[in-house]
């Protein structure tokens, strides 16, 4: 694990980074920052239901309001302005994609149109739809096998979740097939973003949630 | 021309994405089109603008792939000239024709030139490092 690979968001940032902040609201919360063609730093990221956003990182900031971390992946430097001109045309199609809490291991973004295929699931959670984006650059960031179920506090969150889901205005369909996914694996922001300070790819459960537990940690100090 | 224009069709209107097609490219227009996009590239590269080729090779290959014309991406793997191109432009191309690979006769020759030129640059395990998943 190397810790110095977490930065502050700030305008040195690298062609691409996984986000990791807490929001105002408590919970944690990741994206992918990239650096579009023109230079600018952006998030994208799976805010909500059919929020997916993809905004200046100095707006997103203060939108989300907490703390806010980078981790610059050990990747290939030029691979790296891949994964960035591939995220600005996947965000190009601006299509805004469904919520949902189980990991779809096949999710990509499609061949033929730069949109979501869900060969599985119901939609992206904010730490999926990183997965997706890394896994569509033929870079997985995650191996999600063997992935522990029902973690203290993650069947409650599961529950929040649904509950917002529904008091927000998804669709009861939809309610319907993310309530069921409850109990699934949970795959954590910290630990999405956490899996990018380890050097081989794809991380597994208990590496990741150890680099997660210490980008948490780095959060409440508010540095890196 | 700017690369979303490459690959469009004259249409009574004026021009037209090229997807979807309502018949098979010829390989007439896969010439022509192979030719366009690889001339355009060549001068991008030529002026030094890194960015714009790579936006070039993005927004056009994702084109051709909508339109379902695997023949104008072979043939672009087939006739690029690799070691004209950067890694990052290399990569471009393996990284847009990856979800298409088993359509494309070319591409593992294209992938080998690219390894090739890519280790002689900067050597064995750079290579693998920017090239992995993308075989």
């Amino acid at each position: 694990m190397n810790l110095d690979r977490v930065v502050l968001a700030d305008s040195s940032l690298d062609m691409v980074t996984v986000a990791i902040c807490r929001t105002r609201h408590g919970s944690t919360h990741t994206g992918m920052v990239y650096r579009d063609f023109d230079g600018r730093l952006l998030l994208f990221h799976q805010a909500w239901h059919h929020e997916t956003r993809n905004e200046l990182l100095d707006e997103a900031r203060i939108d989300l309001g907490g703390p806010f971390l980078c981790v610059s992946p050990d990747i290939d430097r030029d691979r790296a302005r891949n994964l960035a001109a591939l995220c600005e045309m996947i965000a190009a199609t601006g299509e805004p994609i469904a919520y949902a809490l189980r990991d779809d291991p096949e999710a990509l973004f499609d061949e033929h149109t730069g949109r979501l295929t869900l060969p599985t699931g119901k939609g992206l959670s904010c730490s999926t739809f990183v997965l997706a984006l890394f896994r569509s650059a033929r870079l997985p960031l995650v191996d999600t096998t063997d992935w522990p179920l029902d973690r203290p506090g993650d069947r409650a969150f599961q529950e929040l979740v649904v509950s917002i889901l529904e008091r927000t205005g998804a669709s009861p369909d939809h309610v319907a097939a993310v309530r069921v996914e409850i109990g699934c694996a949970r795959i954590r922001p910290e630990e999405v973003a956490g899996a990018a300070l380890l050097s081989v790819l794809p991380v597994r459960h208990p590496s990741a949630e150890a680099a997660g537990q210490v980008l948490v940690e780095r959060l409440e100090e508010g540095k890196p | 021309m700017t690369g979303l224009e490459i690959g469009r069709r004259e249409t009574a209107g004026g021009t037209a994405p090229m997807a979807p097609l309502t018949s098979p490219p010829t390989a007439d227009e896969d010439t022509r089109d192979a030719a366009a996009f690889l001339e355009q590239l060549a001068e991008h590269v030529r002026d030094g603008q890194e960015n714009s080729a790579l936006r070039l090779i993005y927004h056009s290959l994702l084109q051709f792939r909508r339109a379902g014309r695997y023949g104008l991406c072979d043939r672009l793997l087939h006739e690029v000239n690799v070691s004209a191109l950067s890694p990052v432009l290399l990569i471009g191309f393996l990284t847009m024709t990856a979800p298409i690979k088993d359509r494309l006769n070319h591409r593992a020759a294209c992938y080998q030139a690219a390894h090739d030129a890519i280790r002689e640059a900067r050597g064995p395990e750079a290579a693998r490092k920017a090239l992995v998943g993308l075989e």
